[in-house]
Protein backbone atom coordinates (compact mmCIF):
# COMPACT_ATOMS: atom_id res chain seq x y z
CA UNK A 1 0.00 0.00 0.00
CA UNK A 2 1.19 3.46 -0.56
CA UNK A 3 1.32 6.02 1.90
CA UNK A 4 0.10 9.68 1.65
CA UNK A 5 3.43 11.33 0.22
CA UNK A 6 4.06 8.25 -1.97
CA UNK A 7 0.42 8.91 -3.50
CA UNK A 8 1.40 12.98 -3.56
CA UNK A 9 4.30 12.21 -5.67
CA UNK A 10 2.74 9.24 -8.18
CA UNK A 11 0.70 12.29 -9.39
CA UNK A 12 3.47 14.80 -10.04
CA UNK A 13 3.91 15.16 -13.81
CA UNK A 14 7.10 13.22 -14.74
CA UNK A 15 9.29 16.20 -14.83
CA UNK A 16 8.40 17.42 -11.25
CA UNK A 17 9.19 13.73 -10.10
CA UNK A 18 13.21 14.05 -11.72
CA UNK A 19 13.48 16.94 -9.24
CA UNK A 20 14.62 16.95 -6.06
CA UNK A 21 14.50 18.75 -2.79
CA UNK A 22 17.17 21.33 -4.10
CA UNK A 23 15.30 21.82 -7.47
CA UNK A 24 18.66 19.86 -8.99
CA UNK A 25 17.27 18.10 -11.86
CA UNK A 26 18.85 14.51 -11.59
CA UNK A 27 17.81 13.29 -15.16
CA UNK A 28 19.53 15.82 -16.76
CA UNK A 29 22.33 15.99 -14.35
CA UNK A 30 22.73 12.10 -15.29
CA UNK A 31 21.59 12.16 -19.04
CA UNK A 32 25.09 14.95 -19.32
CA UNK A 33 26.92 12.52 -17.22
CA UNK A 34 26.28 9.44 -19.50
CA UNK A 35 26.48 10.97 -22.65
CA UNK A 36 30.09 12.66 -21.29
CA UNK A 37 31.14 9.08 -20.65
CA UNK A 38 29.78 7.99 -24.11
CA UNK A 39 31.79 10.87 -26.02
CA UNK A 40 34.84 9.77 -24.03
CA UNK A 41 34.66 5.84 -24.70
CA UNK A 42 34.07 7.19 -28.30
CA UNK A 43 37.14 9.35 -28.54
CA UNK A 44 39.10 6.34 -26.65
CA UNK A 45 37.82 3.74 -29.07
CA UNK A 46 39.28 5.65 -32.30
CA UNK A 47 42.29 6.66 -30.63
CA UNK A 48 43.08 2.86 -29.85
CA UNK A 49 42.19 1.59 -33.49
CA UNK A 50 44.23 4.87 -34.88
CA UNK A 51 47.10 3.91 -32.76
CA UNK A 52 46.54 -0.01 -33.85
CA UNK A 53 46.63 1.08 -37.46
CA UNK A 54 48.99 3.98 -37.71
CA UNK A 55 51.81 3.95 -40.41
CA UNK A 56 54.08 4.16 -37.56
CA UNK A 57 53.22 0.88 -36.20
CA UNK A 58 52.58 -1.24 -39.74
CA UNK A 59 56.18 0.97 -40.82
CA UNK A 60 57.76 -0.73 -37.62
CA UNK A 61 56.08 -4.25 -38.98
CA UNK A 62 57.26 -4.37 -42.32
CA UNK A 63 60.81 -3.14 -41.80
CA UNK A 64 61.57 -6.16 -39.50
CA UNK A 65 59.83 -8.66 -41.12
CA UNK A 66 61.33 -7.82 -44.26
CA UNK A 67 64.61 -7.56 -42.03
CA UNK A 68 64.02 -11.13 -40.30
CA UNK A 69 63.57 -12.38 -43.46
CA UNK A 70 66.76 -11.68 -45.16
CA UNK A 71 68.89 -13.16 -41.76
CA UNK A 72 66.70 -16.14 -42.03
CA UNK A 73 67.09 -16.85 -45.53
CA UNK A 74 70.20 -19.08 -47.16
CA UNK A 75 71.95 -17.53 -50.46
CA UNK A 76 69.96 -18.71 -53.51
CA UNK A 77 66.52 -18.09 -51.92
CA UNK A 78 63.90 -16.07 -53.24
CA UNK A 79 60.63 -14.73 -51.25
CA UNK A 80 57.51 -12.54 -52.19
CA UNK A 81 56.12 -10.58 -49.18
CA UNK A 82 52.33 -9.29 -49.72
CA UNK A 83 52.60 -5.60 -49.16
CA UNK A 84 49.03 -4.97 -49.62
CA UNK A 85 48.33 -3.26 -45.99
CA UNK A 86 50.94 -1.34 -46.52
CA UNK A 87 50.10 0.06 -49.86
CA UNK A 88 46.57 0.78 -48.52
CA UNK A 89 47.91 2.89 -45.34
CA UNK A 90 50.56 4.35 -48.23
CA UNK A 91 47.83 5.70 -50.33
CA UNK A 92 45.63 6.57 -47.55
CA UNK A 93 48.61 8.97 -46.53
CA UNK A 94 48.82 10.44 -49.73
CA UNK A 95 52.01 8.31 -49.80
CA UNK A 96 53.46 8.18 -53.55
CA UNK A 97 57.01 7.06 -52.64
CA UNK A 98 58.65 3.65 -52.74
CA UNK A 99 56.78 2.36 -49.65
CA UNK A 100 60.57 0.11 -49.30
CA UNK A 101 63.72 0.28 -49.85
CA UNK A 102 66.87 -2.00 -49.41
CA UNK A 103 70.23 -0.44 -49.09
CA UNK A 104 73.18 -3.14 -49.88
CA UNK A 105 75.84 -0.65 -48.49
CA UNK A 106 74.25 0.11 -45.29
CA UNK A 107 72.25 -3.42 -45.04
CA UNK A 108 69.49 -1.78 -44.22
CA UNK A 109 65.61 -1.90 -44.51
CA UNK A 110 63.42 1.51 -44.66
CA UNK A 111 60.27 1.41 -44.95
CA UNK A 112 58.03 4.44 -45.54
CA UNK A 113 53.98 4.67 -45.42
CA UNK A 114 53.80 8.45 -44.99
CA UNK A 115 56.18 11.27 -45.63
CA UNK A 116 59.14 11.58 -43.74
CA UNK A 117 62.24 9.27 -42.63
CA UNK A 118 60.30 6.02 -42.00
CA UNK A 119 61.37 3.30 -39.82
CA UNK A 120 64.55 1.46 -40.73
CA UNK A 121 65.93 -1.82 -39.50
CA UNK A 122 69.32 -3.36 -39.91
CA UNK A 123 69.43 -7.26 -41.46
CA UNK A 124 73.41 -9.02 -39.92
CA UNK A 125 73.64 -11.13 -43.13
CA UNK A 126 76.54 -10.33 -45.29
CA UNK A 127 74.09 -10.65 -48.38
CA UNK A 128 73.42 -8.62 -51.32
CA UNK A 129 69.57 -8.55 -52.09
CA UNK A 130 68.18 -8.16 -55.43
CA UNK A 131 64.68 -6.28 -54.60
CA UNK A 132 61.73 -5.17 -56.33
CA UNK A 133 58.06 -4.37 -56.28
CA UNK A 134 55.42 -6.11 -58.22
CA UNK A 135 51.72 -5.97 -57.77
CA UNK A 136 52.03 -5.33 -53.93
CA UNK A 137 54.40 -7.94 -53.29
CA UNK A 138 57.69 -7.09 -52.29
CA UNK A 139 59.95 -10.27 -54.12
CA UNK A 140 63.53 -10.32 -52.88
CA UNK A 141 66.45 -12.80 -54.10
CA UNK A 142 69.54 -13.63 -52.19
CA UNK A 143 72.20 -13.65 -53.52
CA UNK A 144 75.87 -14.26 -51.49
CA UNK A 145 77.09 -10.71 -50.99
CA UNK A 146 80.61 -9.31 -51.39
CA UNK A 147 82.11 -9.13 -48.24
CA UNK A 148 82.78 -5.34 -47.17
CA UNK A 149 84.43 -6.42 -43.93
CA UNK A 150 87.83 -5.03 -43.33
CA UNK B 1 27.23 15.18 -2.38
CA UNK B 2 23.68 16.54 -1.62
CA UNK B 3 21.12 15.49 0.44
CA UNK B 4 19.62 12.20 -0.95
CA UNK B 5 23.29 10.96 -1.78
CA UNK B 6 23.27 11.55 -4.90
CA UNK B 7 27.45 12.56 -6.40
CA UNK B 8 27.01 15.80 -8.68
CA UNK B 9 29.38 14.20 -11.59
CA UNK B 10 28.72 17.47 -13.62
CA UNK B 11 30.95 19.36 -11.39
CA UNK B 12 33.00 19.85 -14.68
CA UNK B 13 36.55 20.29 -13.24
CA UNK B 14 36.25 16.17 -10.83
CA UNK B 15 34.74 14.62 -14.37
CA UNK B 16 37.95 15.82 -16.33
CA UNK B 17 40.43 15.05 -13.46
CA UNK B 18 38.60 11.49 -13.26
CA UNK B 19 38.70 10.92 -17.00
CA UNK B 20 42.50 12.16 -17.74
CA UNK B 21 42.97 9.86 -15.05
CA UNK B 22 41.60 7.17 -16.71
CA UNK B 23 42.63 8.46 -20.18
CA UNK B 24 46.30 8.22 -19.25
CA UNK B 25 45.71 4.98 -17.80
CA UNK B 26 44.56 4.06 -21.17
CA UNK B 27 47.75 5.06 -23.24
CA UNK B 28 50.15 3.81 -20.64
CA UNK B 29 48.42 0.41 -21.38
CA UNK B 30 48.60 0.62 -25.13
CA UNK B 31 51.90 1.67 -25.11
CA UNK B 32 53.19 -1.14 -23.31
CA UNK B 33 51.17 -3.87 -25.14
CA UNK B 34 52.96 -2.14 -28.44
CA UNK B 35 55.89 -2.02 -26.63
CA UNK B 36 55.63 -5.74 -25.92
CA UNK B 37 53.92 -6.76 -29.50
CA UNK B 38 57.26 -4.97 -31.28
CA UNK B 39 60.13 -6.54 -29.49
CA UNK B 40 61.95 -8.20 -31.41
CA UNK B 41 65.07 -8.29 -29.75
CA UNK B 42 65.09 -11.82 -28.36
CA UNK B 43 64.26 -13.69 -32.05
CA UNK B 44 66.73 -11.33 -33.50
CA UNK B 45 69.14 -13.04 -30.59
CA UNK B 46 68.01 -16.53 -31.69
CA UNK B 47 68.33 -15.64 -35.20
CA UNK B 48 71.80 -15.17 -34.78
CA UNK B 49 72.40 -18.00 -32.45
CA UNK B 50 71.46 -20.09 -35.05
CA UNK B 51 73.69 -18.86 -37.88
CA UNK B 52 76.68 -19.20 -35.63
CA UNK B 53 75.39 -22.71 -34.54
CA UNK B 54 74.40 -23.87 -38.38
CA UNK B 55 78.19 -22.98 -39.29
CA UNK B 56 79.84 -23.70 -36.38
CA UNK B 57 78.04 -27.68 -37.14
CA UNK B 58 78.44 -29.37 -40.49
CA UNK B 59 76.80 -32.74 -40.85
CA UNK B 60 76.65 -33.16 -37.14
CA UNK B 61 80.13 -32.25 -36.76
CA UNK B 62 82.39 -29.61 -35.53
CA UNK B 63 83.64 -27.30 -38.60
CA UNK B 64 87.34 -27.75 -37.65
CA UNK B 65 88.41 -24.49 -39.77
CA UNK B 66 86.99 -22.71 -36.34
CA UNK B 67 90.21 -23.93 -34.70
CA UNK B 68 92.02 -23.00 -37.21
CA UNK B 69 94.39 -19.32 -36.09
CA UNK B 70 93.74 -16.79 -38.88
CA UNK B 71 89.94 -18.21 -38.83
CA UNK B 72 87.29 -15.25 -39.83
CA UNK B 73 83.72 -15.87 -38.45
CA UNK B 74 82.02 -12.62 -40.34
CA UNK B 75 83.80 -13.96 -43.63
CA UNK B 76 82.16 -17.52 -42.89
CA UNK B 77 79.27 -17.24 -41.20
CA UNK B 78 78.74 -14.69 -43.42
CA UNK B 79 77.83 -11.81 -41.39
CA UNK B 80 78.54 -8.09 -41.42
CA UNK B 81 80.72 -6.79 -39.24
CA UNK B 82 79.36 -3.09 -39.04
CA UNK B 83 75.79 -4.29 -38.18
CA UNK B 84 76.89 -6.61 -35.85
CA UNK B 85 79.16 -4.24 -33.92
CA UNK B 86 76.37 -1.99 -33.84
CA UNK B 87 73.63 -3.89 -32.43
CA UNK B 88 74.71 -7.26 -31.63
CA UNK B 89 76.98 -9.45 -29.36
CA UNK B 90 78.12 -13.11 -29.61
CA UNK B 91 80.32 -15.10 -27.72
CA UNK B 92 81.51 -18.76 -28.81
CA UNK B 93 83.42 -20.89 -26.63
CA UNK B 94 84.83 -24.32 -27.48
CA UNK B 95 86.38 -26.56 -25.24
CA UNK B 96 87.74 -29.89 -25.72
CA UNK B 97 86.49 -32.30 -23.30
CA UNK B 98 89.59 -34.71 -23.71
CA UNK B 99 92.16 -32.53 -25.01
CA UNK B 100 93.81 -29.01 -24.61
CA UNK B 101 91.59 -27.17 -26.92
CA UNK B 102 90.35 -23.99 -25.56
CA UNK B 103 89.16 -21.47 -28.57
CA UNK B 104 87.43 -18.70 -27.88
CA UNK B 105 85.19 -15.93 -30.81
CA UNK B 106 83.80 -12.93 -29.70
CA UNK B 107 82.46 -10.14 -31.42
CA UNK B 108 80.38 -7.09 -31.37
CA UNK B 109 79.24 -4.44 -28.23
CA UNK B 110 81.17 -6.86 -24.89
CA UNK B 111 79.21 -4.66 -22.69
CA UNK B 112 76.08 -6.97 -23.55
CA UNK B 113 77.54 -9.61 -21.96
CA UNK B 114 77.11 -8.22 -18.41
CA UNK B 115 73.73 -6.65 -19.77
CA UNK B 116 72.25 -9.94 -20.59
CA UNK B 117 72.26 -11.00 -16.97
CA UNK B 118 70.35 -7.78 -16.17
CA UNK B 119 66.31 -7.35 -16.35
CA UNK B 120 65.43 -3.53 -17.85
CA UNK B 121 63.06 -2.54 -21.21
CA UNK B 122 66.28 -0.99 -22.72
CA UNK B 123 68.88 -3.44 -21.98
CA UNK B 124 69.55 -6.36 -24.82
CA UNK B 125 68.02 -9.37 -24.84
CA UNK B 126 70.06 -12.44 -25.05
CA UNK B 127 69.82 -15.99 -26.59
CA UNK B 128 72.02 -18.82 -24.97
CA UNK B 129 72.95 -22.70 -26.06
CA UNK B 130 75.25 -25.45 -25.13
CA UNK B 131 75.93 -28.56 -27.49
CA UNK B 132 78.13 -31.23 -26.31
CA UNK B 133 79.55 -32.30 -30.21
CA UNK B 134 82.20 -35.42 -30.30
CA UNK B 135 84.65 -34.36 -27.96
CA UNK B 136 83.96 -30.47 -27.45
CA UNK B 137 81.73 -28.34 -25.06
CA UNK B 138 80.13 -25.85 -27.47
CA UNK B 139 78.67 -22.45 -26.19
CA UNK B 140 77.01 -19.86 -27.91
CA UNK B 141 75.71 -16.43 -26.40
CA UNK B 142 74.22 -14.07 -28.58
CA UNK B 143 72.69 -10.83 -27.32
CA UNK B 144 70.51 -8.23 -29.33
CA UNK B 145 69.45 -4.45 -28.68
CA UNK B 146 68.55 -3.10 -32.25
CA UNK B 147 65.79 -0.39 -31.99
CA UNK B 148 65.76 -1.23 -28.10
CA UNK B 149 62.35 -2.83 -28.44
CA UNK B 150 60.82 0.21 -29.99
Amino acid sequence: MRNKKNQIFFNLPFSQKMKNKKGVNLLTENLVYILLVVVFVVIIFFAVVRVGEGAGVYEKIYAKQIAYTIDKSKSGMEFEIYLGKAHSIAEKNNFEGKIVRINNDENKVTVNLIKGEGYSYYYFSERDILWDIKDKRLILEIKKGESKNE
Amino acid sequence: MNKKGYYRFADIGMFFLTFAIVGVAIGVGIYAFYFQAFDTRESDANNLLERLEDFLIKRGELNKNVLERNFNIYEEAELNKDVINEFYYFKINIRGLNSGVNKFIEGGQEGFEVSCNLEGRKLPKCARKNIVLEDYDIKILTGSNQGRGE
